[in-house]
């Protein structure tokens, strides 16, 4: 799904790419941009979070005339002495920046890095009518978006995957210390979790395991979590340890067929101790015992019967 | 200096880490033992460094790093080295109500205890110091306190915005102590992951989890970002550390004398 997303087969009007602590959506984000661009897109680039050089210099274009660069990123809230682009009437007014430099045609896509600043600033009520109504300017086929979902709370990020048509989420497989029993450890990758929404209303659902390539391309195959780990956390214990392990130490672990057909017959010392007790009890049941009894000096023996009144 | 810090983190008196942020973060125990690294590191590699404290005095800089062998007192009489007194000057206002006697940089940054309560006028000076200067190194002892002191979270995530800013446009470094044990509030994005996000490198220090050791004086954790990938950061280097008067002595877990 990611990769039909990213190459345009799906369509999808927003985008909302979310990243955490420990998962970085800026490559991903940047791959949606190549993309756009390789498709003929007329591109608005709306940098807050990193320099605009920066991101443009990472595309690696050979042309960037397509690429309309708006830099929200030096000077926000107008410390730099500029003119504060968040803040009062300018309010995350994209909608109108797109629409003033469309030069005709309706092939415009938008990228906005990050929306972490915008939502500091603004209500996430009107920046998600906003993005909403971008979403559905004619002009614009595609709006891509990042979202650091760990710097703000859980509503937000609600709203804006309702509003969205495709939320990627990436995490990585094992967030907890890696500790491993054996050789087949759980893959210590990045998975992005896509739920799209097609025009028809359909949901999809899919799980990927992503790799960024050497030549910045983004490779994406389908995951499956494996179910022992999913039990136990991401740590696998019963599996046996590989052999090349072994290979390395400089003593044998392992037994021959010999040795261990030598060990089948092995008898227990516990084993033989319980025989031999029954066989002891079995022998006294057999017979009667005669019992030699010596009373001492200070015994009173009676030789009566203490029975002898008692009627059977 | 610690070279030993230094050999992991891969700097050196001719690689500085420059254009980049540096966050030193604590959890119940006190990492300010590394900004008097970086100041002398810094000083030694002939830098100019600007440092603002408002968590000591400039002379318990000096003696911490006159240990490491370098002298704070020359170094601001040539010129090197920049001190923002925000310690006394916020005492003053506070009490007297006037900057009487203190520099004109330190009275515009303590505006913000009286004014609208924004770091907006300490940026300013620092921008100012750093200005038509090359590879210069910024230090704020500490960013959690202005957190105590009237300042917003939202602030506080502006001016950490606008360093990584000024960083980036003046090719400056800037190093910042931040307190864990800080509370957030929840309804507001967190300073500490605000500045997470903009550090490129995290130095995270902690006290052993089994308790105190004579030996062992905690963990001292590396994280550096990645610069391209999908992970944030490249694999954490977690080391036990030793610190003494003039030198940190770095060991990997579980190998100190004592345990072994």
């Amino acid at each position: 799904m990611l990769e039909k997303l990213l190459s345009g087969e799906e369509t999808s009007r927003l985008v909302l790419i979310c990243d955490d602590q420990f998962t970085n959506g800026s490559t991903l984000l940047r791959a949606f941009a190549r993309s756009l661009i390789k498709r003929g897109c007329q591109l608005h680039l709306f940098c807050f979070e990193q320099h605009p050089t920066n991101f443009v210099n990472h595309l690696n274009l050979h042309n960037d005339s397509n690429v309309h660069v708006h830099d929200f990123y030096s000077d926000p809230i107008g410390w730099n002495d500029g003119d504060g682009c968040l803040l009062g009437s300018r309010l995350f007014d994209i909608n109108s920046k797109v629409n003033q430099e469309q030069a005709g045609g309706s092939n415009t896509a938008v990228v906005i890095d990050s929306l972490s600043i915008t939502l500091q600033t603004c209500e996430s009520t009107s920046v998600c009518q906003q993005l909403h109504k971008l979403s559905h300017n004619q002009r614009v086929i595609q709006t891509v978006m990042l979202h650091h979902t760990h710097l703000h709370v859980d509503d937000v990020t609600k709203r804006l995957s309702h509003i969205s048509d495709s939320v990627l989420k990436l995490n990585l497989t094992s967030s907890l210390p890696k500790i491993t029993f054996s050789k087949k450890s759980v893959h210590d990758g990045t998975i992005c979790v896509t739920v799209h929404r097609k025009l028809n209303g359909k949901v999809f659902l899919s799980e990927e395991k992503v790799e960024i390539l050497s030549d910045s391309s983004v490779e994406a195959c389908p995951w499956q979590q494996d179910p022992l780990s999913a039990q136990t956390g991401g740590i696998s214990l019963n599996e046996e340890p590989d052999v090349t392990s072994e290979a390395n130490l400089t003593f044998n672990l392992n037994l021959s067929v010999r040795e261990k057909k030598e060990r089948s017959k092995l008898v227990m010392p516990y084993i033989k101790a319980s025989e031999e007790e029954k066989v002891e009890i079995h022998r006294s049941t057999g017979g009667g015992g005669k019992i030699f009894y010596e009373p001492d000096d200070v015994d009173d023996f009676d030789d009566e019967d203490p029975d002898e009144d008692l009627e059977f | 200096m610690f070279e030993e810090l230094n050999n992991i983190a891969g700097w050196s008196l001719k690689n500085l880490p420059t254009n980049k942020m540096i966050l030193i973060s604590d959890w119940n125990t006190d990492a300010s033992f590394l900004l008097h690294h970086f100041l002398a590191f810094y000083l030694k590699a002939n830098s100019k460094v600007v440092l603002a404290h408002a968590a000591q005095s400039f002379i318990h800089y000096n003696l911490a790093c006159s240990r490491l062998g370098v002298n704070l007192e020359r170094s601001r009489n040539n010129g090197d080295l920049i001190a923002l007194n925000l310690l006394d000057a916020s005492l003053q206002q506070y009490v007297e109500g006037s900057c009487e006697n203190l520099s004109l940089d330190s009275e515009e940054c303590l505006n913000f205890l009286f004014g609208d309560n924004s770091l907006k006028h300490l940026f300013k000076v620092l921008k100012r110091c750093v200005e038509n200067t090359k590879d210069a190194l910024i230090i704020l002892d500490d960013v959690t306190l202005f957190l105590g002191l009237g300042v917003s979270q939202k602030d506080l995530n502006y001016f950490v915005h606008y360093m990584d800013v000024l960083c980036k446009s003046n090719n400056c470094t800037f190093v910042t102590l931040f307190h864990q044990n800080f509370a957030p509030n929840i309804s507001e994005p967190s300073p500490y992951l605000c500045c997470q996000l903009y550090a490129s490198y995290e130095i995270e220090v902690k006290g052993l989890e089994s308790g105190y050791s004579k030996d062992v004086h905690g963990v001292l954790t590396l994280k550096t970002k990645e610069t391209e990938g999908i992970k944030t950061y490249q694999p954490h280097k977690v080391m036990h550390y030793r610190l003494t008067d003039r030198s940190l002595q770095l060991l990997a877990p579980g190998t100190s004398s004592a345990v072994l």
